[in-house]
């Protein structure tokens, strides 16, 4: 099953490590070990739009 | 004025006294029992009655307090840490929890009482990784002002362990985490992942 990280830069693949890095990124991954799994904590990306659920769930 | 008891022998005595100046009448009720040996007494809950501590004081003067908050975690199987990914430890062996704090519920050791606690988190991978991010947050936050929750050891490093003492209330809670950036899925590893939490007081 692919994972969160790669679901969003098979989405945006001009997103790279840099923007997911802790305090400096503008995209933040969590997974606080309940049900939902690897999700979207904060996206402050200034160009590029969130992911709908849809469109990462897209994506096997 | 005092209570004097005149020994059998020898000849002395020992008295118990009052304060010169007291206001109001005080009652102080002693314990039922002699307690063990190198117990201290103290106060109970209600004032005026004394009880014996649990607390002990050793031939050494080493101070004993066998219900001090403790705890001690480790991973019992491999757990997976998604690339770029904030994740929270949730600790499956519990060997010691003497105040039954870990929170199972959101992974979390939640303090029982106020004061110090002194955390050893010990991350490692079942292989080296990419920017190894041994995490610790209180309250799901930074532990404080340009107090950052992580240390980063690097790239291609396998394994880190950190320690750290906070000053916290009953009630925060304290967890652990990890974050790597190998480009894929990472293995914690079971037994060398864990954690030991002890309250200095």
């Amino acid at each position: 099953m692919t994972d969160l990280y790669s679901k969003i830069t098979q989405i945006y693949p001009e997103l790279g490590q840099a923007d997911f890095a802790l305090n400096s990124g503008t995209i933040y991954l969590k997974n606080v070990g309940d049900a939902r799994g690897d999700f979207i904590a904060e996206w402050n990306h200034p160009t590029l739009a969130r992911p709908t659920d849809e469109q990462l769930e897209a994506i096997e | 004025m005092g209570l004097k008891l005149n020994a059998t022998t020898g000849g002395g005595s020992v008295e118990l006294d009052v304060p010169n100046s007291v206001t109001g009448d005080h009652t102080l009720t002693l314990p039922s029992g002699v307690g063990s040996a190198n117990q201290f007494i103290k106060n109970s809950g209600t004032a005026g009655t004394i009880e014996y501590s649990t607390t002990t004081e050793d031939s050494d003067g080493i101070l004993h307090s066998p219900n001090q908050p403790y705890f001690m975690a480790s991973l019992s199987s491999s757990t997976a840490i998604s690339n770029s990914t904030d994740t929270v430890i949730a600790w499956q062996q519990i060997a010691t929890d003497t105040a039954s704090a870990y929170n199972s519920g959101n992974n979390s050791y939640d303090c029982p009482v106020d004061g110090l606690y002194l955390v050893n988190l010990t991350v490692q991978f079942t292989t080296d990784v990419g920017a190894l991010h041994n995490g610790m947050k209180i309250n799901g936050l930074g532990p404080g002002t340009n107090f950052d929750p992580w240390c980063n050891s690097g790239a291609n490093e396998r394994g880190h362990s950190r320690s750290e003492v906070f000053s916290l209330s009953a009630g925060d809670s304290i967890s652990c985490h990890a974050y790597q950036t190998s480009g894929g899925s990472a293995s914690l590893e079971a037994n060398r992942t864990k954690v030991t939490i002890a309250y200095l007081g």
